[in-house]
């Protein structure tokens, strides 16, 4: 059987990787598989796969991704010892029911305080994804993840924290109207009431304090007494939560306010943390890493290409909708997987095919433009009408004209 | 005019004036030849005018619409409900409104039920309460959006209750997984979207074709994104398959009970799975004369498959009826 290659956002924080979903994939493969049967690729780039997603597991040809993904796959990959199989009916709907909790709860909690929180972005996350993410995508994948985060996490309403966007606002205003006439240097920094009440993340500490509750008390009553959340072997909603909580622990952030409130009112969840950290992802596991690959300069003009492409919106209605069937099987087979990558292969060659026309017409159009205007092509002038033959006034007298 | 031209002129073509003899023949002139275009951005001239012809007619305001005579004495649920007789237990088909519609009968407080849709709310979304005044003349009070009914449901005499942590864990399987499978089941399915998403909300609002198209595209796009929100890409299959385990996940937690709070009467996490699966059940075939039922029945299948939960919602709706 062909090693299982795990493509994940590469290394930061002391942690093999920079995503929440990536580390909770390690942690899962990690515990199943034998270390031979797989490696890590940290690839950071999502278009290398159909589904322009990561953590993503490659199999042969077949690409699956997002962490449930892989998780249901792992079961119908060979000779896993399915831990979930042994789960009773109630553990089995708990462990649905978390998975979902951590998705919707977990993940914007995280987007809010590394990518949201401008202090936290600028000073942390935005240097750790140049070191790695490859040229040119380092331009655009920062801020595209960021953007992301933005989304997932508004329904918050915390979006206070993102100073950045706030006082661009204020910028805007400050350069309208009678102000912009003043020079800077003579202006006098308004003072605003919310300016002398602290900082942003001051006054949205009681909203944080809410939402953080919301997301730690229901886990930390099912961890319980337990060793692991459902039981005492290790799931795969024990690993999201491994992730999940690993990344809410990272040291060294200016607005750490998510690690304050887990160490110091989850106690419980914070030792469990750091034990399972250590066990999974400390210096004393050895993940298999593969080396990126050297790029030859025909896949960097081809990185390139995309990069810059990437923002032209081409939508072909539906493409990107796998349609369900109406026949339904309780369980998935191998096949499966390979019908749903397939489409989305095919799905995803339709798009950077539109993209390429759209691209060729664009530029091949520039281009004779250019030549139009400077003068090298000229378009094909009319004739000037034949003047007719005159004969003069000896002519009109014989009818002639 | 000719005065008033050069009055307006005046002092500028002075020069022009003293030297030549018939000066007013100059300035005539001058009105005759067009005015040179200073600047690329500016106007041409005829389409200037054609501008300055606008506005032809500016309407009056619009008078406040006489049927909204409701008694300001009584609270007012605003939700969307099809059709004008809005009678209190007719049960909205919008999972957001008819969630807080049902909490609200089984909590029997007394309100009354106003047809309205999104651009009639103060927050842009439905539901909204405006809540009763004491007498006609009272200022009108401050509408009160969704996220804050429950508060404002207690201090009305609403039974208070606190969820247990459990099941705060179990919401996230109703607001994420049944919620994107109903948004697929509604919106990206074209034949249902045809079959019941249209009648309900687009040939209701509008009934110039263009207006609907737009709105349709609207609507389906919305959907879109909230779907893209947590992924990169629509799966239908993934979508459904989550929904399946959504369902199967709260028909182990209900086990026997009649309801999810485990006493003799239904509570807010009871309304909010009713709120989905009412409207799924309610469409299963076009009993109600209004010729709306599901064309894709892929999701109401699913649930099928889950009987508690089928039972789950004709209890629920006993009550709502009641209340």
């Amino acid at each position: 059987m062909a090693v299982l290659e795990l493509h994940i956002y590469g290394p930061a924080f002391n942690l093999p990787s920079i995503d929440a979903r990536c580390l909770a994939t390690i942690a899962l493969i990690q515990s199943n598989l034998a270390s031979d049967d797989w490696c890590l690729v940290p690839s950071s780039d999502p278009v290398i796969n159909a589904f322009r997603e990561l953590p993503a597991l490659k199999d042969g040809a077949l690409w699956v991704t997002g962490f449930r993904n892989i998780a249901s796959y792992l079961k119908v990959y060979g000779d896993w010892q399915n831990a979930t199989a042994e789960l009773s009916e109630q553990q089995a709907a708990d462990s649905e029911a978390y998975l979902s909790f951590l998705e919707s709860r977990g993940i914007p909690l995280l987007d809010l305080s590394l990518y949201v929180s401008s202090d936290n972005y600028t000073t942390c996350t935005r240097s750790a994804l140049a070191e790695i993410t490859p040229w040119p995508q380092s331009w655009t994948i920062p801020q595209q993840l960021r953007d992301d985060a933005r989304k997932r996490s508004e329904h918050l309403g915390l979006s206070g924290l993102d100073v950045d966007a706030i006082r661009e606002k204020e910028l805007k205003q400050e350069n309208e109207g009678i102000a912009a006439q003043i020079p800077k240097s003579l202006r006098r920094p308004k003072q605003t009431v919310t300016a002398l009440l602290g900082s942003t993340a001051e006054q949205t500490r009681f909203r944080l304090e809410a939402v953080t509750a919301d997301f730690f008390e229901p886990l930390e009553e099912l961890l319980g007494e337990k060793k692991y959340f459902l039981s005492d072997e290790m799931t795969a909603l024990d690993c999201l939560v491994l992730g999940i909580l690993a990344q809410m622990q990272i040291a060294d952030l200016p607005q750490p306010w998510l690690k304050h409130a887990l160490e110091k009112k989850y106690p419980k969840l914070s030792v469990w943390t750091k034990e399972n950290t250590e066990k999974h992802f400390g210096p004393a596991t050895n993940l298999r890493h593969r080396p990126l690959a050297e790029r030859s300069w025909t896949k960097l003009a081809f990185d390139v290409f995309n990069s810059i492409t990437d923002s032209i919106p081409i939508n072909i209605a539906g493409a990107q909708v796998r349609k369900h069937s109406t026949e339904t099987k309780s369980t998935k087979n191998r096949a499966d997987y390979e019908q749903k990558h397939m489409f989305h292969v095919k799905a995803c060659r339709q798009q950077s095919l539109m993209r390429e026309i759209v691209v060729s017409i664009l530029s091949s159009a520039g281009l004779v433009g250019t030549l139009l205007y400077v003068g090298v092509l000229s378009l094909p002038q009319k004739k000037p009408p034949p003047t007719r033959r005159n004969f003069g006034e000896a002519g009109a007298l014989l009818g002639l004209r | 005019m000719h005065e008033s031209y050069t009055s307006k002129t005046n002092g500028h073509p002075r020069e022009q004036d003293m030297n030549t003899t018939d000066g007013a023949t100059q300035t005539k002139r001058s009105v005759t030849t067009p005015r040179i275009q200073k600047s690329w951005f500016e106007l041409p001239a005829p389409i200037r005018q054609l501008f300055d012809t606008f506005p032809l007619i500016t309407y009056d305001e619009n008078l406040l619409p006489q049927r909204t005579s409701i008694p300001r004495t009584q609270t007012t649920l605003h939700i969307f409900t099809p059709g004008d007789q809005a009678n209190r237990t007719r049960l909205s088909p919008n999972p957001a409104c008819l969630r807080w519609q049902a909490y609200l009968l089984i909590n029997k407080l007394p309100f009354s039920i106003v047809s309205a849709n999104n651009h009639a709310s103060p927050s842009g979304a439905l539901p909204f309460i405006l809540p009763a005044t004491k007498s006609r003349r009272d200022p009108q009070p401050q509408a009160i959006s969704s996220a804050k009914i429950q508060r404002w449901a207690i201090t009305q005499g609403a039974k208070e209750e606190v969820l247990d942590v459990r099941s705060d864990a179990y919401m996230a399987l109703i607001d994420q997984n049944i919620r994107n499978a109903w948004l697929y089941n509604l919106y990206l399915q074209d034949e249902n979207f045809e079959a019941v998403a249209k009648k309900l909300y687009i040939r209701s609002a509008s009934s110039n074709s263009l207006v609907q198209m737009s709105l349709a595209y609207q609507l389906r796009a919305a959907a879109k994104d909230e779907l893209l929100r947590t992924r990169t890409f629509i799966d239908a299959p993934e979508i459904y398959d989550l929904a399946e385990a959504a369902f199967r996940s709260l028909s182990t937690l209900l086990a026997d009970e009649k309801f999810f709070t485990k006493t003799e009467s239904p509570g807010l996490f009871d309304v909010a799975l009713f709120a989905y699966t009412h409207p799924l059940l309610d469409l299963a075939s076009s009993g109600d004369g209004q010729d709306l039922e599901w064309r894709d029945k892929s999701l109401l299948q699913i649930l099928m498959r889950h009987e508690k939960l089928v039972e789950h919602r004709e209890r629920v709706l006993k009550q709502c009826l009641d209340g």
